[in-house]
């Protein structure tokens, strides 16, 4: 497949929704790599765009402009045909496991759909393969005609990662794929994924809202916030040296298990920018504590302040740069 | 499965009663006296007494139901009291008219209305979808004893094709289907589109577009699948309605069904008759009902697991 820095690379990725009140801009202008073998978390609150940017990046929504580059390839633009065939490589796990699986068929149609329809295969070794699938990812062998109604929510997320590993991908996206799972759920899914990923070399995006999680699981971190990026940074850099403000905030919210160390949370006051028809502000400006008379004339871009560590913001760029800052409150006004 | 059937089986013998009560009672309190029907306007009143004499109607109420009931149980649906035939065989007499009018509407009405459903909804807020509104709409609205004479000049009166009326064979069977057919049509298609509509926002779609499903094995494996349980529901409704009492088409086309039947009955005041048909029209829908039921069970696993518990 030729030669590539990254096995994913998004650049300049937009979706925009034509609504009643406008263009809704999911995903503004996002750009990011992933690693071969590597973790991306993508983390930000309910209807920032991290769901949409994963599926931008299958194509499940077409994107409305930007590139996305698997292994290389450029795949926005390629024809439904050949995009189907590279479903194969890059799959997608799904939130919720109660609506994500088609209750009309059983488990093991469920995982050999995409086998059958590679049309590759033969009919045994397609039944070989539900079974080895079902015994990588921990289901007993008695669920293979059962329906996705009698099994329980842990189940059904594992028929769902069964399913998406069903072609041997080799880049998957996680659409929170614990959050509707009970806690103890969680943690068997997350070692499963784990085990997954040092066993057959898998590279994931894993979108979520708590930052707990990816705090265990990813080796970058990516924040977003009302469909752009404001910050990338690697894990432990992320969580150790946060910069953009909505990061910090984000990050002071964690509960900490220590009652003599306890953080001091910064709340997140004022409203939320719309996200149609978005004026060309940072978008965080009216809730940030340190909005400035900049904030509201032009968006920050991001860039890279340290090696690895991304982040769009005047102020902290302001500051990297040696300046001053002054907090203006008068500006949001 | 079988133990589900047979429950609802057995439900249905005090729904019955239910049914033989309401009906009764309510032809019980219709205007108009049988015995001035029976005995003609120029009756004396002694002639007119000895009629309500013979036929029970000067009995209070309850004792007159009593002997109904009575009578039903051992088989006896009383005779007609303007015929004098028995009720009994004169329904089963009407009813295959009325069950070949029923299969052909709903023949019509699925063959067209599934896929322009499917297409509308699949097209949603595009001009196929638009024009499939509008013959919705049209087809809602139109009074079906208009469409079916219409439809009686352009092909029987005009162009000869078929006849048009009486119920003789599968040509005189074509216009009578239409005219019935095109309101479950538009009935039927509406509900398909938004069934499908509901389906295709499901996460399951997305599942089945990432695995690298094409459009058609989207659309008919996994969301039409899904979507047929509220047109099974519409279908099986409107099957026993067109079996029961398609009464204005019946009468355009001099159909011999059971709808006709009952209608003369009630115009006459023959309590007996329309009682009787009555009763047995509303034991088909239960039936209808429960085959509808047993059909979900088919179509979808979740209920069918409801069954069996």
């Amino acid at each position: 497949m030729g030669d590539y820095e990254h096995l994913l690379e998004v650049s300049h990725l937009k979706k925009y929704f034509n609504v009643r009140a406008g263009s809704l801009h999911a995903v503004d202008d996002v750009s990011f790599t992933i690693d071969k073998g590597k973790t991306l978390g993508v983390v930000g609150e309910s209807g920032c765009g991290k769901s949409t940017t994963g599926r931008a990046i299958l194509r499940l929504h077409e994107p409305t402009s930007g590139s996305v580059k698997f292994e290389g390839r450029e795949i926005v633009g390629l024809s439904k045909r050949e995009m189907r065939k590279l479903r194969a490589e890059m799959q997608i796990i799904f939130q919720d496991p109660y609506a994500s699986l088609d209750p009309r068929n059983t488990i093991s149609q469920i995982i050999a759909e995409p086998m059958k329809l590679s049309g590759t295969m033969k009919k045994d070794e397609i039944e070989q393969k539900v079974h080895d699938l079902m015994e990588t990812v921990g289901l007993a062998e008695r669920f293979v005609n059962t329906y996705p109604h009698e099994l329980d929510g842990g189940r059904r997320q594992r028929i769902g990662i069964a399913r998406a590993l069903a072609l041997n991908p080799k880049f998957i996206v996680c659409d929170e794929p614990v959050s509707a799972l009970d806690v103890s759920i969680q943690a068997q899914i997350l070692n499963l994924l784990g085990e997954l990923q040092d066993n057959m070399g898998l590279t994931y995006m894993f979108i979520t809202h708590d930052l707990a999680v990816v705090n265990h699981f990813a080796d970058d971190i990516a924040v977003m916030y009302l469909g752009q990026l404001v910050e990338k940074a690697p894990s432990e850099e992320l969580f150790d040296n946060p910069l953009h403000p909505y990061t910090e905030a984000l990050l002071s919210a964690i509960p900490v298990p220590d009652l003599d160390n306890q953080t001091k949370r910064i709340p997140i006051k004022g409203e939320i920018t719309s996200p149609i028809n978005p004026p060309d502000t940072c978008r965080f400006a009216k809730r940030c504590p340190y909005c400035s008379g900049q904030c509201m004339e032009s968006s920050p871009e991001l860039v890279e302040l340290s090696p690895g560590h991304f982040v769009a913001c005047h102020k902290v760029a302001e500051e990297h740069a040696g300046g001053t800052w002054k907090v203006d409150e008068a500006a949001t006004a | 499965m079988w133990r589900f059937i047979l429950k609802r089986l057995i439900m249905l013998i005090p729904v019955l009663f239910g049914v033989a009560l309401i009906v009764y009672f309510i032809m019980d309190l219709t205007p108009g006296d049988p015995a001035v029907i029976i005995a003609g306007e120029d009756a004396t009143p002694e002639q007119r007494e000895a009629i309500r004499e013979e036929l029970g109607l000067n009995d209070p109420f309850i004792v007159r139901y009593g002997r109904y009931m009575f009578n039903l149980f051992r088989g006896d649906m009383g005779r007609s009291m303007l015929s004098k035939v028995d009720v009994f065989p004169t329904y089963f007499q009407k009813l295959p008219a009325s069950l070949a009018l029923a299969f052909g509407s709903i023949i019509v009405a699925l063959l067209l209305s599934i896929p322009l459903g499917v297409l509308s909804a699949t097209h949603q807020n595009t001009w196929v979808d638009t024009l499939c509104t509008i013959i919705g709409m049209l087809g809602m609205s139109m009074p079906n004893f208009w469409l079916g004479m219409m439809l009686i000049i352009a092909f029987s009166n005009k162009l000869g094709w078929f006849p048009s009326g009486g119920f003789d064979g599968l040509k005189s069977l074509i216009l009578p289907s239409i005219t019935e057919g095109v309101f479950l049509l538009a009935l039927i298609m509406r509900n398909t589109r938004s069934s499908m509509l509901d389906v295709i926002r499901q996460d399951y779609i997305v599942t089945a577009k990432a695995k690298g499903v094409n459009r058609r094995g989207i659309i008919w494996h996994h969301a039409f699948r899904n979507a047929l349980i509220p047109i099974i529901t519409v279908a099986g409704m409107n099957f026993a309605y067109v079996l029961c009492g398609p009464v204005l088409t019946e009468t355009v086309f001099s159909w011999p069904g059971v709808g006709r039947l009952v209608y003369d009955g009630i115009t006459k005041t023959d309590t007996q008759l329309v009682t009787g048909c009555l009763i047995l029209s509303c034991m088909f829908v239960s039936v209808i009902n429960l085959v509808v039921d047993i059909i979900y069970a088919f179509v979808d696993p979740r209920i069918k697991a409801q069954y069996s518990k």
